[in-house]
């Protein structure tokens, strides 16, 4: 582990100045390996999942994006069962001890007959227990291109992106179908999009990944790095500052900001209708930096977008969008606002702090990472207004846009989860959003990453929870912000960080799950999310081959 | 001369050597609790037998007292033996510390009276319930999970408490809730465990407080409490999980009072037509879910906490087996009457002196912590709004507010009685008594501040009842409920009047006139500056508020006299000299007296009291404009807590807040309004005035009707325009809007927009736009210095041209008038949007000292150079005066003596003109330190989660989810006794 700690810290210090990335040599990355993962995100019709690689000890000469098919991966996760009624007619439950279970049953279908009879893991095989300790979960790993049940891979695409990536964003084309990725790359200092599939829109766009890859050898070209050609992208001169590390965006993606982990900064991309094209004819020149705003505490981390309240959109109303924003180095947390800059000519897109919230709830307080938002109840409220448009919805949607939106945020100074919630509005227009923390959780060591989804729970019901990543100490937390207490650590590999949460509630009982990527080990962890499951809080797969950081091999 | 002697001398090289290169080594601490979560105690006997709470600690080693500690992350409890000072290994021989296994995520730990037997509550997903733990396991060798009885329940558990069903006159006692008193249940070894051979537990040891032992255990999730026999758990088979049998089950019940919910208010909180005798927040809501999320237990009664329901749950807990539920207390939120207040933990005071009881419970929402008055026979239901909130605007009038929310609360009874020498008898609750008559040799003059201020009541003299909160930034804060000592903290002259001095005094006997010993005037009290050192239901001063030479400046002061600075930097003269005559004056003003008239101005600069009239020529005070040298002003002491150290700006037309980032400026058609709009601006609560805010000082200040349009014009706010021009090479001046402004075009454009607006540095009046009207996130505005409508219009279609459609860089100023504004206090107002964003006075009187406006004084018969005050001119149509004496309580221009929460003074014109960003200067010192025992000063790395008061201890016992694990904290010192970690 020490060494790991020393390659990293070796790492960052070499490329931290200046970027260190060189594009042009090296071994290529294999694109179908898991490597590094530190960004995942489900697509909107959940049958995507996408996971950013970043090459993160530098073996090859640049990261990965895949495209991982999510219906082959849930048909291949063990189905959970009380009773034999729970399988099909060839399988049957494993709920009592047997020389095929080790005497450990699994409560999952399991084959009736054939060489994989009464064997929990099937195919795959049961995990070694010398990998016990590292790699929790029962069974062995599933190779992404050739699933244990020799049907069709689970890697649909894959595409080379620069080496550090950070993280990835999803966002749909508004006005046209398919839709975009975004990803920070650390290394050249750069924004990458992917164009991709929108598999929530009927007609969407003839491939599964696009980034000008067929012409530059899979891995995506000059076009789709963007932050790097001041000329082009905007009238200020600008090149994306260094270390670009957290992204979030508007529900529309006309706006996303990008932190910098070394600096006091952040920098805003414009995505207008040059940017996405059409999605037929044309699919655009890509996000353009705009803005980069300084005097920030030093080392932003986390963003977490601000979600408009309905009652703008409907009604027009005068209305700036908002991130939050997170620093190591400081114990607050600022509201960013953006600012299109329409009425000017020519219009210069900006981003300006307009607020900050100290954090009293810990006793220092600052070395804050990721930050969440949790918009279900001012979304339930809304929801619960009138139809028909007229005075008395836009009444209910204005009451709705003073519902308070939860917050959470991974704090390290002590180890904690922060909530709060962004003060009652005033009217929707009028709002400083800034959020106000009003309780502190105390957690394990080296909490990174928040992530607000849903489980489901005893009774069938979608319930949220905030997730909270601690990537040193190996877990998970899942948060009942209701119960308001943690109500299950989740066990994982070394080094979880990525977090995507894959919930859905159907005629067939629907499926939880989470995908946790492993970046020390290079995979990713399947987790159950489903409370009526004995297997719920646990690791149910393992995708991908881990392979330990090589200074530690 | 021998050569003998050097022998040693290789050797000390050596040894020298040796020493340079040896580290000291690092002693790193090796921390055993992980993530703990809550504690209860067990007194144990050596031989594994329970033993009742109050015989440990056992100083003659045969007992030992316990504390369990849960480990959260674990799923384990950790034993520390506060006898042995350690934290127990139950497997020395696995690396690392090694607790007892109790099942995912324990939620809470109780204990039996008589030490028996602990009960931890578990919540995993799917496998909640309970696990018994008797003490006789709980000494080596380490047991599994597996060897605790234990019981399931169909949710996760919340808090657990530990309740008796009594035993009747003839000592019988029910076997369970359904049967009949029976003598044979309370003998011991009849229960099934009793007799185990493997961690035996019999309840019928436990002779104290005789009875059945019940758990009373809530489950949150279904809203409401469970009654389980504790003896039936334990008597369960070890390591079986079957579900728990639930004797009774209380739904707690959310069906509200009918009728309005009224809350009482203070008198000097109400205001006719504005805040009301009585706050009526009309019928509750129904229709919310319980959620119990923490409990107490005094007087026979249940208080529970609701997650989710605006009550608290008042339970009649006599009788374990027939609880029932009475009308509850209703949490309401006198700030933000709107609001559904939701509640999580509770505590109940020993009773006071009176009898009287006080609930205290941490508002959810924003971590703040009301009080309830629960003495028995009190009707009232809701949170108690406290008396002197005016006095402190910044604390919510109903609620005692913290740096940190609240985490978990108590409440502790001290006293450390003296022995009257004619009795021989030290009696518990006696009160000092500052009377300078009493007999010195009497308790109540025995428990006086010493000279020294080393013995006696002072801060650290926990003597009463008093309420500790644990912030979850790691510190104890104490609040006053019941200082025994209270009569003797503060300051020795006396104030019979019933209206306050401002020292905060009123209402004193009248004799004596003052507290001194008639014989050698030395004082009977500790000589503080004020009257509200102790308030009941408020924050512990960490330090006497004095300021001597022996204990520094703690009471409100300045350091140093206050200066004035020029408007570019630099001090400017103000004395008498013919430089200083031309600068204003920030002076002293005196104070008006309770009864009439006027008492002396005073100010403490540093240590040194300087006085208005004070013999000692370097300590007097000099108020008269026409004669002082040095500036000066008046500190009101009325309230301590308001004070914090600070850099305080009186600015002339200063700057309401910071400058803001972005404002459109929408530009109407020729004579419609135009309209500042800055979503985030907030300016109702920034404070601005706008011309109708300004005519209504004008009216409360007496300006005839007539001129107020004139004094509204002129002092009304205005927001400057601080944006720079774009650059002159940018492509606006070319191809944008800018391409032909003024008829010019590309740098011609430029220039000229530069020449007419000047830049941010050097800003022209053309950048100033007067108030009109305001709104929270818009100002309607017109040019400020435009003589007719043709000007005006000019002006703002200039400014579209120049800048363009762009969001400006703004400052707010205040027109025409000085501002007070405080480094961390900012600019204080009681500014308000109303129900349309308009923003209007706040009329509730809790902000009605909240004042930083000042209008400098002129004369209307002074003039040249030598007069004491500036003459007036034209445009002045208040605050003018005759003369140059300076202004009087009760005299002519006494409207304009500004006093505020913490300021008094008047401010003088110069003989030159005063100019914008002029601005008085001085530093606040001393006030109120709030006392509290801070877990952090160890490590930062605190997270408290729960606290307790052990009284057996005379401790509060904090558990920590970070590092510290389990703190002791002594309250004789208010400090950290002992860590276990």
């Amino acid at each position: 582990m020490l060494k790991l700690r020393a390659l990293c810290c070796s790492a960052l210090l070499l490329c931290s100045p200046t970027g260190c990335f060189d594009p042009g040599e090296g071994v290529e990355p294999p694109l179908s390996r898991i490597y590094f993962p530190v960004g995942m995100a489900v697509s909107p019709g959940q049958s995507r999942l996408y996971v950013a690689n970043s090459d993160f000890d530098l073996q090859f000469n640049g990261g990965s994006l895949q495209a991982l098919d999510l219906e082959r991966l849930r048909a291949l996760v063990p189905k959970a069962c009380s009773a034999d009624s729970d399988c099909t007619s060839e399988q049957r439950c494993d709920d009592e001890p047997s020389d095929e279970n080790a005497g450990v049953p699994s409560h999952w279908c399991v084959a009736a007959a054939g060489a994989q009879a009464g064997k929990p893991c099937g195919a795959v095989g049961e995990k070694s227990d010398a990998t016990d300790v590292l790699i929790p979960g029962r069974c062995a790993f599933v190779d992404l291109k050739k699933p244990p049940d020799g049907g069709a891979a689970i890697l649909l695409g894959a595409v080379g992106i620069g080496a550090f990536a950070t993280d990835v964003l999803y966002r749909s084309r508004p006005n046209g179908p398919g839709g975009r990725l975004f990803i920070p790359v650390r290394g050249d200092a750069t924004l990458h999009y992917v164009d991709v599939i929108d598999d929530s829109d009927v007609g969407s766009v003839p491939f599964e990944l696009e980034c000008g890859q067929r012409e530059n050898g899979g891995d995506c070209d000059d076009r789709h790095r963007r932050g790097d050609d001041p000329d082009e992208e905007n009238t200020r001169g600008l090149r994306l500052l260094q270390e670009p590390f957290g992204i979030d965006g508007t529900a529309n993606g006309d706006a996303m900001v990008l932190t910098h982990q070394t600096e006091g900064a952040a920098s805003l991309f414009v995505n207008d209708a040059e940017s996405w094209g059409d999605g037929v004819s044309s699919f655009g020149v890509g996000p353009k930096l705009e803005f980069a705003v300084g005097g920030l505490p030093q080392r932003a981390i986390g963003v977490a977008a601000l979600p408009e309240p309905a009652v703008v959109a409907e009604t027009g109303l005068f209305y700036q969008p908002g991130f939050l924003v997170t620093f190591r180095d400081a114990s607050e947390v600022r509201l960013i606002r953006y600012f299109d800059d329409a009425a000017s000519q020519p219009p210069r897109p900006f981003i300006q702090p307009s607020g900050v919230a100290n954090i009293t709830v810990n006793s220092l307080g600052f070395d804050s990472r990721g930050i969440a938002l949790d918009a279900s109840q001012r979304t339930g409220c809304e929801a619960s207004c009138p139809s028909a448009a007229g005075t008395a919805r836009s009444d209910c949607l204005n009451q709705c846009a003073g519902v308070p939106l939860r917050v959470f945020v991974a704090n390290r100074t002590p180890s904690s989860l922060l909530i709060g919630h962004t003060r009652p509005n005033q009217s929707a227009t009028s709002s400083d959003d800034l959020p106000q923390f009003f309780d502190t959780l105390a957690l394990p060591f080296g909490p990174s990453r928040v992530v607000v989804g849903n489980v489901i729970d005893v009774d069938g019901m979608l319930k949220p929870r905030v997730f909270v990543v601690c990537f040193d100490s190996r877990k998970v937390g899942v948060y009942d912000p209701d119960a308001r207490r943690i109500e299950k650590w989740i066990e994982t590999g070394r080094g979880p960080h990525a977090f995507a949460v894959d919930t859905q509630l159907d005629a067939g009982g629907g499926h939880a799950l989470a995908y946790v990527g492993h970046f020390t080990d290079s995979f990713v962890g399947v987790i159950d999310l489903d409370q009526r499951n004995r297997t719920f809080g646990s690791m149910v797969m393992v995708l991908g081959r881990p392979s330990p950081p090589r200074a530690s091999k | 001369m021998t050569l003998r002697p050097l022998w040693f001398l290789p050797v000390a090289l050596f040894l020298a050597a040796q020493s340079a290169c040896t580290e000291t080594p690092v002693s790193l601490p090796l921390r055993s609790l992980e993530r703990s979560g809550e504690v209860s105690f067990a007194c144990v006997s050596t031989d594994g037998q329970g033993a009742h709470i109050n015989v440990c600690p056992d100083f003659d080693g045969e007992r030992r007292m316990l504390a369990l500690v849960t480990q959260t992350l674990r799923g384990e409890v950790a034993v520390v033996d506060l006898s042995a000072g350690s934290v127990v290994d139950y497997d020395p021989s696995t690396p690392g510390f090694n607790f007892i296994p109790v099942g995912e995520n324990p939620v809470d730990i109780v204990t039996t009276p008589g030490g028996v037997a602990s009960f931890v509550g578990i919540g995993g997903t799917g496998r909640a319930g309970i696990v018994g733990l008797p003490s006789t396991c709980l000494r080596r060798p380490a047991q599994d999970l597996t060897t605790w009885p234990a019981c399931s329940l169909p949710k996760a558990p919340g808090q657990m408490h530990v309740l008796v069903d009594r035993a009747d006159d003839q000592g019988r006692i029910r076997a369970s809730c359904d049967t009949a008193p029976t003598p044979d249940a309370a003998t011991a070894g009849t229960a099934i465990a009793a007799s185990r051979e493997v961690c035996p537990a019999d309840l019928a040891l436990e002779v104290v407080e005789p009875g059945r032992r019940k758990l009373l255990v809530e489950i949150p999730d279904l809203g409401g409490i469970a009654v389980i026999d504790a003896q039936e758990l334990l008597d369960r088979p070890p390591g079986s999980f079957d579900p728990c049998s639930v004797e009774r089950f209380l739904p707690l019940d959310v069906q509200l009072p009918a009728g309005d919910t009224l809350q009482p208010v203070p008198p000097d909180l109400q205001a006719p037509g504005c805040v009301a005798p009585e706050v009526n927040y009309g019928p509750p809501a129904n229709g919310f879910l319980p959620r119990p999320s923490g409990f107490e237990v005094a007087d026979d009664k249940l208080y529970v906490a609701d997650l989710a329901a605006p009550v608290v749950h008042v339970i009649d807990a006599k009788d374990p087996c027939t609880l029932s539920e009475l009308p509850p207390l209703l949490p309401v939120s006198f700030e933000s009457r709107n609001r559904v207040v939701t509640t999580r933990k509770v505590a109940v005071s020993p009773p006071t002196r009176e009898g009287r009881r006080f609930l205290y419970s941490i508002d959810d929402f924003e971590g703040s912590v009301m009080i309830f008055d629960v003495t028995p026979g009190n009707a009232d239901r809701t949170p108690i709004v406290r008396p002197g909130s005016p006095l402190l605007p910044f604390e919510p009038a109903d609620r005692i507010s913290f740096s940190s929310p609240a985490r978990d609360i108590s409440f502790a009874l001290r006293d450390a009685p003296i022995t009257d020498p004619q009795t021989g008898v030290g009696t518990v609750g006696t009160l000092c008594d500052p009377d300078p008559e009493l007999d010195l040799s009497s308790p109540a003059a025995k428990y006086r501040t010493t000279l020294d201020y080393t013995r006696g009541a002072r801060p650290r003299q926990l003597r009463g009842v008093f309420g500790f909160v644990a912030l979850a930034s790691g510190q104890i804060a104490v609040v006053d409920v019941e200082d025994w000592d209270a009569a003797c903290r503060r300051p020795v002259r006396a104030n019979s009047d019933p209206a306050e001095d401002f020292r905060g005094c009123a209402g004193d006997p009248k004799s004596p006139e003052s507290y001194t010993l008639p014989g050698d005037d030395n004082p009977t009290v500790s000589v503080e500056a004020s009257c509200r050192v102790v308030e009941a239901h408020r924050a512990r001063s960490g330090s006497f508020v004095v300021s001597n030479n022996q204990l520094g400046a703690r009471a409100p002061g300045i350091r140093s006299l206050p200066r004035l600075r020029a408007a570019e930097g630099g001090n400017l003269p103000t004395d008498q000299s013919e430089e200083g005559k031309q600068n204003p004056k920030l002076l002293a003003v005196d104070f008006a007296a309770p009864g009439g008239g006027a008492e002396p101005a005073e100010l403490y600069v540093s240590t040194n009291l300087y006085q208005r009239g004070s013999p000692n020529a370097a300590t007097e005070l000099v108020i008269e404009p026409a004669s002082a040298d040095d500036l000066s002003l008046s500190l009101m002491r009325r309230q301590p807590r308001a004070f914090a150290e600070e850099d305080v700006l009186v600015e002339y037309e200063g700057l309401l807040s910071a400058e803001r980032p972005a404002g459109f400026l929408q530009i109407g058609a020729p004579g419609a309004a135009t309209v500042l709009r800055d979503a985030d601006g907030s300016f109702c609560n920034r404070g601005i005035e706008d011309a109708a805010l300004a005519a209504e000082v004008a009216a409360d200040m007496g300006v005839a009707a007539n001129k107020r349009a004139a004094y509204s014009a002129r002092h009304a706010d205005y927001v400057q325009i601080t944006s720079e021009l774009r650059a002159e090479d940018d492509r606006y001046w070319t191809d944008g809007a800018g391409k032909s402004c003024g008829g010019a075009s590309g740098k011609a454009a430029f220039l000229g927009c530069r020449t007419d607006f000047g830049t941010s540095d050097t800003p022209s009046d053309l950048r100033d736009f007067r108030v009109t009207e305001a709104r929270q996130n818009e100002l309607t505005v017109e040019p400020r210095n435009a003589k007719n409508a043709a000007d005006r219009q000019s002006v703002l279609d200039r400014l579209a041209c120049c800048f363009g459609g762009s969001a400006l860089r703004y400052r707010l100023r205040a027109g025409h008038q000085w501002i007070v504004r405080g480094g961390r206090s900012g600019f204080r107002h009681n500014v308000v949007a109303d129900a349309d964003l308009r923003c209007i006075r706040d009329c509730n009187p809790r902000r009605s000292l909240l004042r930083s406006r000042i209008l400098e004084v002129s004369s209307s018969s002074c003039k040249g150079p030598d007069c004491g005050i500036g003459s007036a001119s034209s445009a002045d149509v208040a605050c003018v005066v005759s003369g140059e004496k300076a202004l009087a309580p009760g005299g002519a221009g006494a409207e304009c003596i500004f006093e505020n929460l913490l300021y008094r003074f008047a401010i003088y014109r110069g003989t030159a003109p005063t100019e914008r960003d002029m601005a008085f200067s001085f530093q606040l010192i001393g006030g109120f330190t709030p006392l509290v025992a801070n877990l952090a000063a160890q490590t930062a790395a605190v997270s408290p989660q729960s606290m307790t008061f052990v009284p057996q201890l005379g401790q509060l016992a904090v558990v920590d989810g970070a590092a510290e694990g389990l703190v002791l904290v002594s309250l004789d010192t208010v400090g950290i006794s002992r860590l276990f970690f």
